[in-house]
C-alpha cells in the first residue's frame, strides 16, 4: 500500500480538485441567478427578464465544457462569451428591476462571480490565478459598460472582490504550499516499496527454509543417526536428489513447479504422490472423502498442500509411535480441506522446542503463504489431527469435468517429494 | 486503529499538511469578515452584545478548525467538524438576532458567508458526503433566519427571493467544498489503484531476482557445510562415525540459522538494513508484536526510521523501539537522541508525525531536551 500522491502528480491533482470545486460553485451561482430572475419575473409579470435568463444558458454550457475539456481555448471561450453574457445579464437586470440599481448588487454579482470561478485550464495549474484575474476583469468591464448604458450607480463590488480574494487564497496558497510540499513524500514511497520487497524476501526465505528443512536437514539428521557402515540406498538417492535439486537448479519456484499436475485430478496430483511416497516409507495411509476436490486447487496451492502433507506424514512416522494415518479430504464452495489424522502419542504444539521447525515452517508457514489456514488438535496420549485448509480456485461445478473423481485411485509412480522429519 | 475515512487528509496526509495554511487563512478570513461587516454595517442600532457574541462564536469555530487541522491532532474528526459548523450556524443566528427588526440589507449579512467559509476550510479533512449534509443543514437554518428577517428589508420583494439570495453563499461554498473533497480523494484513489497495479507488476518481475539472491545465500552455506559431505557419502556409499558427527554439526548450524531467521521480526530486519553493522539501536519485542502492524503502519515506521538514519543530528545508535503487549492493543514507544530545539525537531519530522497520526490515532510526540519520544498503540489483530 502507498500513502498519498507522488510529487509529480500532487500539483495537477490539487489544481484539478480546486478547478472542479470552482466549476461547481459557478454552477450554483448561475442557478441562483436564474432562480432570482424567475422569482422576480413571477412577482412582476411586466418585467422583461428573459434576455438575462437566456444569457445565463451559454455560461452554464461553457462551465460544463471547461469542466470536460480543460484547454486554454475552452477557458478563453468561457471568459469571452461569459463576459458578453454578463453584459446582457447586467443590462437587463439594471434596466428592468428598479431595486437593482448599482454595479455592486448581489443579483448582478452572481454571473460575475461565476466568471471568476473559471478554475483554470488543465494546461498548467499555475495559470489558475491568472484566469481568475482575467475573469474578474472581464466581468467587471462588462458590468461597468452595462452600468454606464443604463445610468446605474458604479460602485466597488465587495462581494465579487471577496470571491476573487477567496479563490486567490485557495489557488495561490496551494501553489505556494507545493514548493515546500512533498519533500518527504519520496521517502514515504521508498519505504512502501522497501516494505513490499522485504515482505517478498521474507516469504521466499521462509520457502527456502522449509525446503532446506524438508530435504537437507532431514537427511543430515538421518546421517547423524545412522550406524557406521553401508549407506541406506534410499538415503543415498535422496542425497543425490538434494545435490542436483538444491545446488544445481532454480529450486525456489514452488509456485511454478509442476504447473499441470494440480489440475489433472487426484491420480496425478502432488498430494497423491505424497501419499504414495509415505506408503513407500512404511506408513499405512487410508485415503477417504472427496479426493477429486484436490483438482480445484491451483498448482501452487496443490504443491504447497502436498509438501505440507509430506511433513505431516514424516512427523507421524518419526514421532507418533504409530504407522497408521488417515487422510480425509472434503470441500465447500470456497475451500478445499485435508485432514491428516493419527492415533499416536500426540504432542503439545506450545511445548514444542523453538528449534523444531517442521510444524512451524514446513506446515503452518507454507500453507499460510499459499493463503490457507492450519489447525492442529493434539494432546499427549490422544493422537493428532492436522487440518490444512486452502482456498479453492475453481468451483465444484467446474471440476466435474476434471478426471479422477471419486474414490482413491490406483497408485501411480512419479517424482518423489522430499522425505522429511520434524 | 479504525478504518480510514475517504478524506484528503487520510488518503494523502502530506498533501493535507501542506494545504493547512490555506485552511488557517480561510479560518482567519471567516473571523475578520464579521468584524469588518459589523463595523461597517448600515443597520441602525444592532444589539452589540449579540453582535459580539456572534463574532466570538465564529472565533471559537475558527479556533476549533485550527486545532483540529493541526497535524499533531490528526485526523480531523467528525465531532470537531460538527462543532465548527455548529458554531458557524449559532453565529449566523446570533447575528440575525442582533439585527432583528432592524436589518435593512441582506447583502450585509455575513453569517451565511462565514458558514460557507468554514465548510470550505474543512474540505481537505472531511468526506464529501458529510460536508454536503452539513451544507444542507446550514442551508435550512439560513433559510429560516432569512425568511424571518425578510419583512424588515428595505427593498420589498418576495421572501423566497431573499431566501435564495441568503442561502446562495453557503450552498455554493459548501458544494464547492464537497466537490473538492470527493475529487481529490477520487484522484488519489485512482493513482493508488494504478500505482498498486504497477508495483505488483514490478514486484512480480523482481521476484525471480530476489529468489536467486536468497538461493545464492543458501547455496553458499550449503556448499560450505553440506555439499562436500553429501558428495563424499554418495561417492563412498558408506557412513562413518566422523560423517555422523559432521552431519550433526552441519544440521545444528543450519537449524540455528533457520531459527534465528524465523525469530527475526521485520522491525529487527529493518534496523539491520538501515545499519548493517548492527549499530542502529535496539528493539524490545519479545512476542513478535511488530507483526501485528498493518502494511501502512509498517511503511510509516519504516519511513520514520529511515528519516532518523538520514538525519545527521540524530544519534542512530540511541534509537530504541519497545513494543509492549497490552491485549488487545500493543503499546509502542520509540525514542531517539536528537539534539536541537523542540520546534526544529517537530518541524523536521512533522511530515512523518502527520502520517503516523493518521495510522496511529493516539500518537503522542514528546521532545524533551535532546530526546525525541513517540508513544502510540495499535490493534494486535
Amino acid at each position: 500500500m502507498l500513502l498519498g500522491l507522488p510529487n509529480h502528480l500532487a500539483p495537477q491533482s490539487s489544481a484539478r480538485a480546486i478547478a472542479r470545486a470552482c466549476h461547481a460553485i459557478a454552477l450554483v451561482l448561475l442557478a441562483a441567478g436564474a432562480i432570482v430572475l424567475l422569482c422576480a419575473q413571477l412577482s412582476r409579470s411586466s418585467l422583461i427578464l428573459w434576455p438575462a435568463l437566456l444569457a445565463l444558458l451559454p455560461m452554464v454550457g461553457l462551465v460544463l465544457l471547461v469542466e470536460r475539456v480543460r484547454s486554454t481555448l475552452s477557458t478563453i471561450a468561457y471568459l469571452v462569451i461569459g463576459g458578453a453574457a454578463v453584459y446582457v445579464y447586467a443590462v437587463t437586470v439594471l434596466s428592468q428591476i428598479s431595486s437593482v440599481n448599482s454595479s455592486d448588487a448581489f443579483t448582478v454579482a452572481l454571473p460575475k462571480l461565476a466568471l471568476v470561478m473559471v478554475g483554470g485550464s488543465g494546461a498548467s495549474s499555475r495559470r489558475g490565478p491568472l484566469w481568475a484575474t482575467v475573469g474578474l476583469i472581464a466581468g467587471e468591464v462588462a458590468t461597468q459598460i452595462a452600468v454606464a448604458e443604463t445610468g446605474s450607480l458604479p460602485r466597488v463590488d465587495v462581494t465579487t472582490l471577496l470571491g476573487y480574494l477567496l479563490i486567490m487564497i485557495t489557488m495561490g496558497g496551494s501553489l505556494v504550499a507545493r514548493e515546500r510540499a512533498y519533500r518527504e513524500q519520496p521517502n514515504l514511497h521508498r519505504a512502501a516499496r522497501e516494505e513490499q520487497m522485504s515482505t517478498m524476501r521474507l516469504e521466499i526465505e521462509q520457502q527456502a527454509s522449509a525446503l532446506v528443512h524438508d530435504t537437507v536437514l532431514s537427511h543430515l539428521a538421518a546421517i547423524s543417526l545412522a550406524e557406521p557402515g553401508p549407506l541406506d540406498p534410499a538415503l543415498r538417492t535422496a542425497m543425490q536428489e538434494d545435490l542436483s535439486t538444491l545446488v544445481g537448479q532454480e529450486w525456489l519456484s514452488e509456485a511454478e513447479a509442476d504447473v499441470d499436475a494440480a489440475h489433472r485430478g487426484w491420480d496425478e496430483s502432488p498430494l497423491a504422490l505424497a501419499v504414495e511416497q509415505a506408503r513407500r516409507q512404511g506408513l499405512e495411509v487410508a485415503v477417504t472423502g472427496d479426493v477429486s476436490a484436490i483438482s480445484r486447487l491451483n498448482p501452487a496451492r496443490g504443491t504447497a498442500l502436498a509438501l505440507a502433507a509430506t511433513q505431516c506424514f514424516a512427523n507421524v512416522l518419526k514421532h507418533s509411535g504409530t504407522t497408521k494415518a488417515e487422510l480425509v479430504t472434503f470441500s465447500s464452495d470456497t475451500d478445499v480441506t485435508v485432514m491428516i489424522i493419527d492415533d499416536g502419542v500426540g504432542f503439545s504444539e506450545t511445548e514444542t522446542p523453538s528449534d523444531r521447525l517442521g510444524v512451524r515452517n514446513s506446515i503452518r508457514a507454507r500453507i499460510e503463504r499459499a493463503g490457507g489456514t492450519v489447525q492442529i488438535w493434539s494432546q499427549p496420549g490422544n493422537g493428532t489431527s492436522v487440518m490444512l485448509g486452502l482456498p479453492a480456485d475453481r468451483s465444484p461445478l467446474a471440476r466435474q469435468s476434471a478426471p479422477g473423481t471419486g474414490r482413491e485411485p490406483e497408485r501411480p509412480s512419479g517424482p518423489s517429494y522430499p522425505e522429511s522429519a520434524a | 486503529m479504525s478504518g480510514r475515512e475517504a478524506t484528503a487528509q487520510q488518503t494523502d496526509p502530506l498533501g493535507a499538511l501542506n494545504q493547512r495554511p490555506i485552511t488557517l487563512l480561510l479560518g482567519v478570513f471567516a473571523v475578520l469578515l464579521p468584524i469588518f461587516r459589523t463595523l461597517t454595517s448600515p443597520d441602525p442600532h444592532p444589539d452589540m452584545r449579540l453582535s459580539i457574541a456572534a463574532i466570538l462564536l465564529v472565533a471559537v469555530g475558527g479556533g476549533i478548525l485550527a486545532m483540529a487541522s493541526n497535524p499533531y491532532r490528526a485526523p480531523f474528526t467528525r465531532r470537531s467538524f460538527s462543532l465548527v459548523v455548529f458554531c458557524g450556524i449559532l453565529a449566523m443566528m446570533a447575528e440575525g438576532a442582533a439585527t432583528a427588526g432592524r436589518d435593512l440589507m441582506i447583502r450585509d449579512d455575513w453569517g451565511t458567508v462565514v458558514i460557507g467559509l468554514l465548510l470550505l476550510a474543512a474540505s481537505p479533512f472531511r468526506p464529501s458526503r458529510e460536508i454536503l449534509v452539513a451544507t444542507l443543514a446550514s442551508v435550512v437554518c439560513v433559510g429560516v433566519v432569512v425568511a424571518a428577517e425578510s419583512p424588515t428589508f428595505a427593498t420589498k420583494a418576495p421572501a423566497f427571493l431573499y431566501v435564495v439570495i441568503g442561502i446562495t453563499p453557503v450552498l455554493a461554498l459548501g458544494v464547492g467544498s464537497a466537490v473538492y473533497s470527493s475529487t481529490f480523494v477520487h484522484l488519489v484513489d485512482q493513482w493508488l489503484t494504478r500505482a498498486r497495479f504497477l508495483t505488483d507488476e514490478s514486484a512480480h518481475e523482481m521476484r525471480p531476482g530476489i529468489a536467486r539472491s536468497v538461493q545464492q545465500d543458501r547455496v553458499t552455506g550449503l556448499n560450505r557445510e553440506v555439499v562436500p559431505l553429501f558428495s563424499e557419502l554418495v561417492e563412498r556409499g558408506a557412513v562413518t562415525e566422523e560423517d555422523s558427527r559432521r552431519a550433526r554439526h552441519a544440521a545444528d548450524a543450519i537449524r540455528q540459522r533457520i531459527v534465528s531467521e524465523s525469530d527475526r521480526s521485520w522491525l529487527e530486519q529493518l534496523l539491520l538494513d538501515v545499519c548493517p553493522d548492527g549499530n542502529a539501536g535496539t528493539i524490545t519485542d519479545r512476542g513478535h508484536l511488530a507483526d501485528g502492524m498493518t502494511t501502512d503502519q509498517r511503511t510509516a515506521i519504516r519511513a520514520l526510521v529511515g528519516a532518523t538514519s538520514r538525519d545527521p543530528s540524530a544519534r542512530q545508535s540511541t534509537l530504541g523501539i519497545a513494543l509492549h503487549d497490552d491485549e488487545p492493543l500493543v503499546r509502542a514507544l520509540i525514542r531517539i537522541e536528537r539534539p536541537g530545539s523542540d520546534t526544529a525537531v517537530r518541524q523536521l519530522y512533522a511530515p512523518y508525525f502527520a502520517v503516523l497520526r493518521i495510522l496511529f490515532r493516539d500518537l503522542q510526540v514528546d521532545v524533551n531536551g535532546s530526546l525525541l519520544t513517540l508513544r502510540f498503540s495499535y490493534d494486535q489483530h
